[in-house]
């Protein structure tokens, strides 16, 4: 196996790039300088949180991907596949939803932040089409699910301001914002 | 607890120790940091948190199916990061209290917000300190 495919396979597992964002999200909520850039910081981790919670929910609840049952590009064709057999249905894919609502929702709050978790999620994306588990389009669909829910639970969350502002002055409270 | 869910706590958990180090430097978040110097904290952060990474998918292999759902995986970040706030705060108020004691005294951060705003100047027990003669003071 090359060194390529060894970091594709790396990276398009369940644990690498998630735990990654999710560790990056620690130092955007603590690590900015000034107090206006944490606190834009922390509003952007706040609608990161709900934009992958919401997203996750269309898949888990909604079940849009029995919707449309599409099969694995490994079932269908002859892939070199570099990691396992998934059995759930391809279309759309969730983890580039996931990955791009974490992206968006950060970039509405943090600009460099944001196109740094972009790079990771589209990275995530490619590997999960480069290792035979999902199609482009799968990718695609999935990348923009992710994106327009954290921009509508952004837009949400401006409008009910109180339930951000007194998460962010609870966790003031304990000392962990 | 199977071994990949105890596993995946150690990775967060460490994970978390390295990130709130390199946060802790780049915010000057004195409270939070174990060293005095900013790019020790950066260094030190760096390598817990690679070194999380590497031990953690050198031990076996992970890309099998998944031994823990997704609400699981978050409920373990959660509690990993949470432990890792934890020991940091020990670590650094002992640190601190040990070596320089003038960061843990009540008067440090009486003049700051509240919050990780404190942890500017003082350590966590330092800012409890504080609030607690505040409270005092009140009365």
């Amino acid at each position: 196996m090359s060194v390529f495919d060894r970091f594709m396979r790396l990276v398009v597992d369940d644990w690498f790039v998630l735990t990654c964002v999710s560790l990056s999200m620690i130092i955007i909520w603590l690590g900015a300088r000034s107090l206006s850039q944490r606190e834009r910081n922390q509003r952007a981790v706040w609608d990161a949180a709900w934009g992958v919670g919401i997203s996750s929910l269309w898949f888990h609840l909604i079940r849009i991907n029995e919707i449309f049952d599409r099969a694995r590009p490994f079932e269908e064709h002859t892939v070199n596949l570099l990691t396992y057999m998934r059995t759930d249905q391809s279309f759309p894919s969730e983890a580039a939803a996931v990955g791009f609502a974490f992206a968006t929702a950060i970039w509405i709050g943090n600009r460099r932040a944001g196109i740094a978790l972009g790079f990771l999620a589209f990275l995530w994306a490619f590997a999960r089409v480069y290792c035979g588990i999902h199609y482009p389009s799968d990718v695609i669909i999935g990348a923009l699910i992710g994106i327009s829910t954290s921009f509508l639970m952004h837009f949400i969350w401006r409008i009910l301001k109180f339930a951000p502002d007194s998460f962010i002055k609870f966790m003031q409270w304990v000392h962990l914002a | 607890m199977g071994t990949t869910a105890l596993d995946y706590f150690l990775l967060v958990t460490l994970g978390c120790l390295g990130t709130i180090q390199i946060a802790a430097a780049s915010a000057r978040l004195k409270g939070l940091s174990f060293f005095r110097k900013r790019l020790v904290g950066y260094i030190f952060g760096a390598l817990v948190a690679i070194g999380a990474f590497g031990w953690f998918f050198a031990v076996g292999n992970r890309n099998t199916p998944s031994a823990i759902e997704g609400a699981q995986q978050v409920g373990m970040f959660l509690a990993g990061a949470i432990a890792a706030y934890i020991i940091t705060s020990a670590v650094s108020s002992l640190i601190k209290y040990r070596l320089y004691p003038e960061a843990t005294a009540s008067h440090c951060g009486e003049q700051n917000n509240s919050g990780i705003e404190m942890l500017k100047e003082t350590t966590i027990l330092g800012a409890i300190r504080t609030i607690l003669k505040r409270k005092q003071e009140d009365q």
